[in-house]
């Protein structure tokens, strides 16, 4: 039977293959398959021309340091003085910037992928039915997301 | 050095790891680079991972701009009191200023395009990712860190999101920067007296010429250790990928 697990790749994983390696399951009945997202993939030039990263925190940094660059200059001239109206024009800044990019950059973005997806390893390990309690007590105990068995018969 | 081991030297790579750095490369937005320039000279040269010329160009800003008294002037203009900025601008050092900070902002815009470009067609073939680096002083391991453990470290203090993510160079150069910096413009002991409430004694003690440098350096080093961060752990899952691939998937191996 087949013991088939998710993963996020970390080095629990490599540990995972590891423990199971030790309990005495072959090398050659371990396959890991890394699956690849099939969220859209931005074109070339724009990442040639916008980069790939994430402009709500691009937007919300450069905004964010402009302003506080701004509160800083006029704090010396006000009350709470240039520290804390730096720190307020940060706060402000960088609320604005990520505000300005979600209104704005929705509209010829959509295609990028969503954050949310992680990546993920399906794990499969082929064993015997008395060893599969053992095997997937393993996958869970180094953070498996989702364990599921196949029985295939036995030809 | 260590591309010389691998069986066939690759054309194009993006990461190095180094006992004393991990120095990686990805996609940026030009026009954010840019910025980075225009906020402080070098800060975009030391996102894209030219230290040398981005530790040069810090170095000269600090000069030049306490020279010229610049940041003191900036402060006078913001709040209009035109006059007292024109007096505190020295004459003698004022146009140096001028030329290298157009072209730390030009430079750092096109090298971007380069490296993005660069970066691209190394991604397209499987490209060697060193995983572990160790030197007789120190260890650098390829591993996954959280962006915002980073961003709240260098928000605590400038240059440790950098430690953190094991970016020697530039975290110790950002945190001894901004200890000159708190130094100079007396910040710890505006923020004791601040935190005591005397708001008015803290606003007086504050030296505008060196305190002008903090904001940008501050949002500089939280925003570079976040991205940083997130970049680093694509890196990690694409080596760690790379490695299923090619070792963890037998080539015998009957799913039935």
């Amino acid at each position: 039977m087949h013991i088939i697990a998710a993963f996020e790749p970390s080095d629990d994983l490599e540990m995972a293959i590891l423990a199971l390696e030790r309990d005495g399951i072959q090398k050659h009945q371990i396959a890991a398959v890394p699956m690849e997202s099939t969220a859209a993939k931005p074109s070339l030039q724009h990442s040639i021309y916008r980069g790939s990263g994430n402009g709500a925190f691009d937007a919300a940094a450069v905004i964010g340091t402009i302003c506080s660059v701004l509160g800083a200059s006029f704090g010396f001239d006000l009350k709470w003085g240039p520290v804390l109206w730096g720190l307020i024009g940060l706060g402000i800044g960088a609320l604005i910037g990520y505000m300005l990019n979600k209104l704005f950059a929705n509209r010829y973005n959509e295609a990028t992928p969503s954050s949310s997806v992680k990546a993920s390893v399906i794990l499969i390990v082929r064993c015997q039915e008395s060893e599969s309690r053992k095997v997937s007590g393993i996958l869970r105990q180094f953070s498996a997301i989702s364990i599921g068995t196949l029985n295939g018969r036995e030809a | 050095m260590q591309r010389m081991t691998a069986p066939k030297f690759p054309r194009r790579y993006s990461s190095v790891t180094t006992g004393f750095n991990f120095h990686q490369i990805w996609a940026r937005n030009p026009w954010v680079v840019a910025w980075w320039s225009a906020a402080f000279p070098g800060f975009g040269h030391l996102l894209l991972g030219y230290y040398t010329k981005g530790f040069v160009l810090i170095a000269w800003e600090f000069f030049i701009n306490t020279k010229v008294n610049l940041n003191e002037a900036m402060v006078y203009s913001f709040v209009g009191r035109f006059e007292a900025a024109d007096d505190v601008l020295e004459p003698r050092w004022l146009l140096l200023y001028i030329p290298i900070y157009c072209y730390s902002i030009w430079d750092s815009y096109s090298k971007t395009i380069e490296l993005n470009k660069h970066y691209l067609l190394a991604q397209s073939e499987p490209e060697p990712i060193k995983l572990f680096a160790m030197n007789g002083f120190t260890i650098t391991l390829l591993d996954k860190r959280s962006p915002r453990r980073a961003l709240i470290w260098s928000m605590l203090f400038p240059g440790l999101g950098h430690l953190y993510l094991q970016r020697l160079p530039s975290g110790a150069f950002i945190a001894v920067s901004c200890i000159a910096i708190s130094y100079y413009a007396h910040l710890v002991e505006a923020v004791v007296l601040i935190i005591r409430g005397s708001l008015e004694q803290a606003r007086t003690i504050i030296d505008p010429e060196w305190f002008s440098f903090f904001p940008s350096m501050y949002c500089f080093a939280a925003y570079s250790a976040y991205v940083m961060a997130v970049e680093m752990n694509e890196m990690y899952e694409r080596e760690q990928c790379q490695y299923f691939r090619t070792k963890v998937q037998p080539p015998d191996y009957q799913l039935l």
